[in-house]
């Protein structure tokens, strides 16, 4: 926590990834305060998962720029990436557990890999975690003995057992009832305003979207279609916005490709 | 009283007396009458915890009946510093050892109160409540 600090913890400048002809993010330009929680949104294929895995350092970008924490990680060899990914962590959308593990072994999976933490400091912060979460006394249960929320609450702690100053969290509310929805949103909120971390989370969940956001990303076929504050986006006109928002079937989001496209891609030879 | 060591700031791990440094952290100690103060300055996280591990060890090995920890100069603790304190706590509860902290900043205050240690610790706003804690 000590390294040099920007205000922001990500920049993003021009970012452009093609696979092969295809753009799959164009231009992308925007950055997060520390201590602040940004939501990225949009619909099904729109690019949400490849940018976050842009901002994980899994993908380099054709062009631009991401800066992660004051270092721009698209420069980076793997030794650089290493340093950086030290300081951040991700919250995968099922848990990503080891179903071999038990909750406890889980979670002090990264304390053990870090090599600077013998096995009793590992099991008291493996606690520590589990109570931050609601799980304390659930360490030696395996992942199949509890629910889908307990799995995501256990990788949200096994994500915050090196205490990044950063975490990214993809989908983390996904297929969760209302109040265990309400119950990661606090988690988030109080991570963020009680110890000061940054957050990003991707999430199709509109109200815990407007829940936990300081700042808001709409995609929209690999385009940042508007960015800005919880009210900016609720107030903007945009009708891919508003119909995202609202939840909408009918609108200029397509379901289905037009027909010229469509008959394109059903007779091309890959 | 005795006059705490003076501080320097040094870029090597070292143990110098009661003067231990690391990158973050440096820990420095006096007595107030029969109770060591031990000042901590810096940030407490995984490279700088296993010192003050290193350090708490010596006191429960020998026994410490009353300890504060002056925690003014501290700017950060990660979860590996509060399961090291944790652990010394542990420690003491065989010869019933006291603990006392001092001085949390506000932020780091937060970090006990997430996972509850203030309900475990005995947390003070300054040395001299601290003292009076321990004395009493």
């Amino acid at each position: 926590m000590s390294e040099t600090k920007s205000t922001h913890a990500l920049e993003v400048r021009g970012l452009v990834k093609k696979f092969g002809n295809r753009t799959v993010l164009n231009d992308i330009s925007f950055n997060l305060k520390r201590g602040e929680i940004l939501v990225i949104m949009g619909g099904s294929g729109c690019g949400k998962s490849t940018l976050l895995r842009h901002l994980i350092g899994v993908l380099k970008p054709n062009e631009g720029e991401i800066h992660v924490l004051g270092t721009d990680i698209t420069k980076l060899d793997d030794d650089g990436l290493a340093k950086v990914r030290r300081r951040f962590a991700m919250m995968h959308q099922f848990g990503a557990l080891l179903n071999s593990l038990t909750v406890g072994q889980n979670v002090a999976l990264p304390l053990l890999e870090s090599g600077n933490v013998s096995e009793s400091i590992a099991d008291l912060v493996v606690k520590l975690k589990l109570e931050l979460v609601g799980l304390t006394g659930f360490e030696h249960l395996k992942p199949s003995e509890i629910s889908g929320g307990m799995r995501k609450r256990v990788g949200m702690a096994r994500a915050l057992a090196l205490d990044p100053e950063l975490l990214f969290c993809d989908e983390p509310t996904s297929g969760l009832d209302p109040v265990m929805t309400a119950v990661i949103d606090q988690l988030t909120l109080d991570m963020v305003h009680k110890l000061g971390i940054t957050a990003v989370v991707v999430t199709h969940d509109m109200t815990s979207a407007f829940r936990i956001a300081n700042k808001m990303i709409m995609l929209f076929e690999g385009q940042i279609i508007a960015q800005g504050s919880p009210d900016e986006i609720r107030n903007n006109p945009d009708p891919r916005l508003q119909q995202f928002i609202k939840g909408e079937a009918d609108g200029p989001i397509p379901l289905k490709l037009s027909r010229d496209d469509y008959i394109k891609r059903l007779l091309s030879v890959d | 009283m005795q006059q705490p060591v003076p501080i320097q700031q040094q870029k090597k791990l070292s143990t110098l007396g009661n003067l231990v440094t690391s990158y973050h952290m440096e820990i420095s100690e006096r007595l107030e009458g029969e109770i060591p103060v031990v000042t901590i300055k810096g940030d407490i996280d995984l490279e700088s915890s296993p010192k003050l591990r290193e350090f708490l060890k010596t006191k429960s090995s020998s026994k410490c009946a009353k300890l504060l920890l002056d925690f003014a100069g501290v700017s950060y603790i990660d979860s590996s510093g509060l399961a090291t304190l944790i652990e010394y706590f542990q420690a003491t509860q065989p010869f019933k050892g006291k603990l006392a902290l001092s001085s949390l900043s506000p932020r780091v205050r937060n970090v006990f109160e997430i996972v509850r240690l203030e309900q475990i610790f005995s947390l003070h706003p300054d040395t001299n409540s601290a003292l009076a804690a321990l004395n009493s």
